[in-house]
This record gives structure tokens, C-alpha cells and sequence, in this order.
């Protein structure tokens, strides 16, 4: 009896690990390959049979990609744009989100359902109507058009995200710091922010993710190529080189750099049972 | 430093929960009122009003002169232990102490002074860097309380603090907790379930019920002289012993009507109370069980029991007695359908560690007669002339 529900908990774990590892080669498989072409001299990169280990390795892409066509300059263009626009968005809609989450105030219901109406809209319809906008703000061909809208865009579903965990964090604790003489921005610096940092860190990463990857509004409000984003900058390649493909992937290797970056400075935030202890349950 | 004044104070929930009801009460400067009651009788509601944390439906609430009802809980200066403690996750047991300072701008060196010292007197100076995850539910329970302790609030609002302490530490605390007070001089409002708490602490103690006042008076006062019946039934442990009766006249005077036995009431308490007449409605009869004692003979003033269980606690043994009729078998059903009184043949008795009684024994029960109580029967209200 007990031999045999060990022996089955042994083939389900199997089977599990298989379809795992078959799921994990399958997403990691073009990364490998992106990564290991990146590696190779121009000539094999097509050769057939594909190789998946470059016989002959050589970081000439790399270089050849940092050095061309102003590459460093989209890098740390992208960078600034993300960075900003990660900052902004989450600042701005975690103040919305905890306005949301704990104040009464007229008309809240409906400026939620407008967040949610935001969430709603494919942002491709947005293109023309935020082209114009952005034509009167003066924002056409600028970086800060760039920060701007692509904060925005982030708001709602970052506000959304923020308000549920918000509305998780035990009253009673705003409560206590209300007693203690604390007023509403005290609790939300001192007591809402720390305690949602998980919370925080996802929606930072989906922004800055979103953020470093946008690619059609870029394109739309950008024309001098010294404000070009990276994703503009890796596009070039193709056309401009006949699509040398080692260039291309070894510039989206480098692309992926500062998104594992922040991968790595957040996870330590996924602390599970942060607000444990608080109150008595 | 000042006083609080309930003055008809009403809280409402929606139309239909009335959690505080027409509170009338001035806390004075300095003092410490105990607030008990049985759960959901309005306590915390009571407190999380003086807090700012709950609206006021109806009536005034003042800290000094101040009328506070519309001012902010931020600009009450009010120092509060939650009864689910509420310590900010985040902090260690050090920044939640200081935490209160902080806000009130207390300068940094003093506030370590202070921190230490209360933490010290709480018995948890250990834990200053610990995060309050990694505390037990008694060392939480002591931050919560560190945290109120280090500010000198206008008022001290105290919602059953020791309720997670072992039996000593309570001891220990409930010294503390007095010992501040007295030092700071702070009125403060505690909220206990404990008798001993109850009894000891206070300056007075305000018993509560439905959320309604039902009498505040020192300790001893309100022990020796409940207002009514369900005041003279909540304090004590065990509760006063209250039994239905009616009242008949004999040769020597009144007697109450217990089952099949009667007992003479002295004629003192004709005058002392106002006792219905004796064809009259009845009273309800109640007496301490420290004043029912073990008789070896008979006499008019004592009763027949059998005892029906035995509950030793150490120091003391309770004896829960029935009356029984005269040839000593059957318990009598003295009154049916009564609310005030559970059980209406019972006795609770308080002996010695040593009595040597068991279940099933017949006991000659004497009720001493200098400490007897009597309640309207509808009302509930105390008879004595004067209360
Ligand atoms: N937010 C609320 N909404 C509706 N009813 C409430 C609310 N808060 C309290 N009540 C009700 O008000 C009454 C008083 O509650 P309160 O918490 O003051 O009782 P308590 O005396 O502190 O009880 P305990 O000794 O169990 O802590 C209860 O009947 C409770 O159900
Ligand atoms: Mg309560």
C-alpha cells in the first residue's frame, strides 16, 4: 500500500519534471540559439546544418554592435527613458492606488472604473489620438515624450495591481500609526510602501519591461536618430546590413542586459509573509 | 495631561446595532477608570471613539475642555494598546517603540532614553532589533504596550493589554502598567475581562452592558454594593449567587420563600431597602459565595443543600449546591422561566482548601445575614434605599 503510493508519487514527479524540462527547453531554446549565434562569425551564421555550438567563437558582434551606428547613445537613451518612466509610474500610481484603497471621497468609484476602461484599450488604438496630444504638448521628438506617455500607459494597470495589495494591508495598522500621531503621508511612506514592496517590485519590472521594449511609439514620435531607443537602434540592423544576424542578436543580448539586472535587484523583494506578526490573527 | 468626558455619548452601526448607548462619564485627570462588560457590550467601540477612529453618532466626547468630536485622532495626542496589538510589521521592536517619538519630534538621544527605559520595565530589552514576526504573542503583546507607555499622552486608552500573558507575567504587567500610570498621571481607560485586573488596578470601575452604563464606582463599591443584579452577577469570581423569591411574613418577620425553606430576612434590611410587600412580586435574592458558610446544626437562618459538584482551585474550593426540601431529597424548582438567574436552586459556595465535602452530601448552609442584596424583579434594580 504505502510501497505502492510512494512508487506513484515517484512516476508523477517524473512525469511532471518531463513536461517542465520540455517546457523550459522550448522557451529556452530560441534564447540559446539567439545567444550562441550572437557568438559566430557572420559566415556561419547560416551555414546548414545549424550549429548550436559555434565551432569558432568570436565577440567581433559585440563589439561591432556597440561601436556602430551611435549604439551606446540608444543604450543609455533607453535606459534614462525606462528608468524615469519606472520611477514616475510607480510613485504616481501608488499614490492613485492608495487614495483608491483607503479614502472615501466623491465620485471614487467612477475614477476607478476609468482606470479600468484605461486597461481595456488596446494601446495601438491610442496611436493617433496620443500623436496629437502629444503634438500640442510639444513632446513630438523628444525623450520626455517619450517618459510621458509610456507612463501613463502603465498607470492603470499598475494602479490596479497596487490597489488590491493595498486593500490587503491590515486597517488596523494605519490605525495604530493614526493614534501615533500619523498622518496620511506618513502612512503611506512609512507604512503602506514598505509593507508592499513585493507588490512594488512586480509592477516596477513590468513597467520597466515595458518600458525598455517599446517599440511603435518610439518610432511614431522619434525622427532624430540621436534620441533613438534601442529597440529603434536594433531594428536598424536589419535593413542597414542586409540583416547581418549575428549584429542583431548580439545587440538584443546586450538589450536583455539591464533587464536581468533589475530581475536581480528585485527579487530579493519577493519576500513572502512580510506583514506576519502584525496584528493578532 | 487632562480628563475625559463622555456626555450622552451614542454610536451606531447602520439603523439597526447600537454599540454605545446614551454614555454618560467623566473620566477625571489622572485617574484610571477600568471598563468591563461582556463581549460585544461596546468597549473597544468606547475607545476607538475617544481615539477619532469611529465617528460619534450622538453626544459629546471631551479631552479637557476640548470638545473633540470633529478634531482629528492625529491631533488628540492619545496613546492606545490595540486589543489585536497592531505593531508595524516592518519595524523592529526598537523603531515601533520610537516610532510615536518620532512623529511627536522628540529629539533622538531622548528618545533611546526612553525606548530603553520602557523596554527595560516591559522585560523586553532582548528584543529591541527583532522584527515582530519573530516575537511570541506575549512579547508582541509587551510592544504594544512599550509602544503606548514611552509618549505622555493626554489620556492612556488600554484595550485588554495582558489578555496573552501567562499568569505571572500578568502580575508583573498589571504592577508596571499602574506603577506608570501613577507616575505619568495620565487619565487612562482599560478594558479588561480579568476580575483581579478588575478589582485591583483601578481607581474606579465602570461595568457596561448592551452599551449601556450600568454603574461606575470604586472596587469595593461596586463589590459590596451593585447597583443591580447583572452588576452584583458580573463582578466577583465566582459571580453572586441570585435567587428568585418571594416574601412571607412569619412570627419574627419577613422570610424569603426558597423552595419548601424559608429564611428570615433580619429586620434591619425593612428599613435599609425598600423590600416589596410581602404579597408583592418577590425580589431577587442574591448573596457572595464567600458568604455561604457550612453550618453543623440547623437554625432558622440557615438552608438545607445537597451538594452537587466540587470544583477545588487550589486555595479555595467552590461548592455548587441545591436546595433541597425538607426530608433532604428532591431539589424544588424554586421559579421558572427567569432570565436574571441561570440556575434557581443553586448555591455557589466558597470553602476552605480543607473541607472535607463530597458530591452527594447534605449540607446545612448558613447565609450570612449582614451581606444579603436585593433586586427589583422586573428592573433589576438594587433595592437598598439610597442606591
Ligand atoms: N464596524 C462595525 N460595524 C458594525 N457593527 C460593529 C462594528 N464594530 C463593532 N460593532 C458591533 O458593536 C458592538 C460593540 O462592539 P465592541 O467591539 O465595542 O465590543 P467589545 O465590548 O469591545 O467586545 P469584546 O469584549 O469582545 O472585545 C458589537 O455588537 C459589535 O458587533
Ligand atoms: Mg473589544
Amino acid at each position: 500500500m504505502v510501497v505502492g503510493n510512494v512508487r506513484r508519487a515517484h512516476t508523477v514527479m517524473s512525469a511532471r519534471l518531463v513536461l517542465l524540462s520540455a517546457g523550459a527547453v522550448l522557451m529556452i531554446l530560441p534564447f540559446a540559439y539567439m545567444l550562441s549565434t550572437s557568438f559566430k562569425p557572420n559566415a556561419l551564421v547560416l551555414s546548414i546544418p545549424p550549429q548550436f555550438l559555434p565551432h569558432q567563437v568570436t565577440t567581433s558582434n559585440y563589439t561591432q554592435a556597440w561601436s556602430s551606428n551611435q549604439f551606446g547613445h540608444y543604450f543609455v537613451n533607453s535606459l534614462w527613458v525606462a528608468v524615469v518612466t519606472t520611477l514616475a509610474s510607480v510613485l504616481l500610481s501608488a499614490m492613485m492606488a492608495y487614495a483608491l484603497a483607503r479614502f472615501q471621497f466623491p465620485g471614487r468609484t467612477v475614477a476607478f472604473g476609468l482606470i479600468l476602461v484605461g486597461l481595456m484599450v488596446p494601446g495601438l488604438m491610442m496611436l493617433i489620438p496620443q500623436f496629437l496630444l502629444a503634438k500640442k504638448l510639444l513632446l513630438l521628438n523628444s525623450l520626455w515624450g517619450l517618459v510621458v506617455f509610456y507612463t501613463g500607459g502603465n498607470l492603470a494597470l499598475n494602479t490596479f495591481l497596487l490597489r488590491s495589495f493595498f486593500q490587503d494591508i491590515p486597517w488596523e495598522l494605519e490605525e495604530a500609526m493614526v493614534v501615533d500621531g500619523g498622518g496620511p503621508w506618513t502612512r503611506f511612506w512609512r507604512l503602506i510602501l514598505p509593507l508592499s514592496r513585493p507588490a512594488l517590485a512586480v509592477v516596477a519590472i513590468f513597467t520597466f519591461l515595458a518600458s525598455w521594449d517599446e517599440f511603435t511609439w518610439a518610432l511614431t514620435i522619434i525622427n532624430d536618430p540621436s534620441k533613438y531607443t534601442l529597440p529603434i537602434g536594433i531594428a536598424l540592423f536589419q535593413g542597414q546590413h542586409s540583416t547581418s544576424w549575428g549584429l542583431v542578436f548580439a545587440a538584443s543580448a546586450i538589450a536583455i542586459g539591464p533587464v536581468i539586472a533589475i530581475f536581480a535587484i528585485f527579487q530579493r523583494q519577493f519576500v513572502s509573509g512580510i506583514a506576519t506578526g502584525a496584528v493578532k490573527a | 495631561m487632562a480628563s475625559v468626558t463622555f456626555q450622552n455619548v451614542n454610536k451606531r452601526f447602520g439603523e439597526d446595532v447600537v454599540a454605545v448607548d446614551d454614555f454618560t462619564l467623566t473620566v477625571e485627570d489622572g485617574e484610571f477608570l477600568i471598563l468591563v462588560g461582556p463581549s460585544g457590550c461596546g468597549k473597544t467601540t468606547l475607545l476607538r471613539m475617544v481615539a477619532g477612529l469611529e465617528d460619534v453618532t450622538g453626544g459629546e466626547i471631551r479631552i479637557g475642555n476640548k470638545l473633540v468630536n470633529d478634531l482629528p485622532p492625529t491631533e488628540r495626542d492619545i496613546a492606545m494598546v490595540f486589543q489585536n496589538y497592531a505593531l508595524y510589521p516592518h519595524m523592529t521592536v526598537y523603531e515601533n517603540l520610537a516610532f510615536p517619538l518620532r512623529q511627536k519630534k522628540v529629539r533622538k538621544e531622548q528618545a533611546r532614553h526612553r525606548v530603553t527605559e520602557v523596554a527595560e520595565l516591559l522585560g523586553i530589552g532582548e528584543l529591541l532589533g527583532r522584527k515582530p514576526r519573530a516575537l511570541s504573542g506575549g512579547q508582541r503583546q509587551r510592544v504594544a504596550i512599550g509602544r503606548a507607555l514611552v509618549r505622555e499622552p493626554q489620556t492612556f486608552l488600554m484595550d485588554e493589554p495582558l489578555s496573552n500573558l501567562d499568569a505571572q507575567l500578568r502580575v508583573e504587567m498589571r504592577l508596571e502598567i499602574a506603577r506608570i500610570q501613577r507616575l505619568l498621571g495620565v487619565a487612562t481607560v482599560y478594558v479588561t475581562h480579568d476580575q483581579i485586573e478588575a478589582m485591583t488596578m483601578g481607581d474606579r470601575v465602570a461595568v457596561m452592558r448592551g452599551g449601556k452604563l450600568q454603574q461606575c464606582d470604586t472596587p469595593q463599591d461596586l463589590y459590596d454594593h451593585p447597583k443591580n443584579d447583572f452588576v452584583a452577577g458580573f463582578m466577583g469570581s465566582p459571580p453572586m449567587n441570585l435567587l428568585r423569591a418571594d416574601l412571607e411574613s412569619t412570627d419574627a418577620g419577613v422570610a424569603l420563600v426558597l423552595g419548601a425553606q424559608r429564611l428570615a430576612v433580619p429586620s434591619s434590611y425593612a428599613t435599609s431597602h425598600h423590600l416589596p410587600r410581602v404579597d408583592g412580586p418577590g425580589v431577587v435574592f442574591g448573596v457572595r459565595p464567600e458568604d455561604v458558610e457550612v453550618r453543623d446544626v440547623s437554625s432558622a437562618d440557615s438552608l438545607i443543600t445537597r451538594v452537587e459538584r466540587r470544583e477545588a482551585l487550589g486555595a479555595e474550593i467552590l461548592v455548587h449546591l441545591s436546595l433541597v426540601d425538607a426530608e433532604g431529597d428532591n431539589a424544588i424548582v424554586v421559579n421558572d422561566s427567569v432570565a436574571v438567574v441561570a440556575r434557581p436552586t443553586m448555591l455557589v459556595a466558597k470553602m476552605g482548601p480543607r473541607s472535607g465535602v463530597s458530591v452527594g452530601d447534605h449540607l446545612q448552609v448558613r447565609l450570612n445575614p449582614d451581606h444579603f442584596h436585593f433586586f427589583d424583579m422586573n428592573s433589576g434594580l438594587s433595592l437598598r434605599r439610597g442606591a
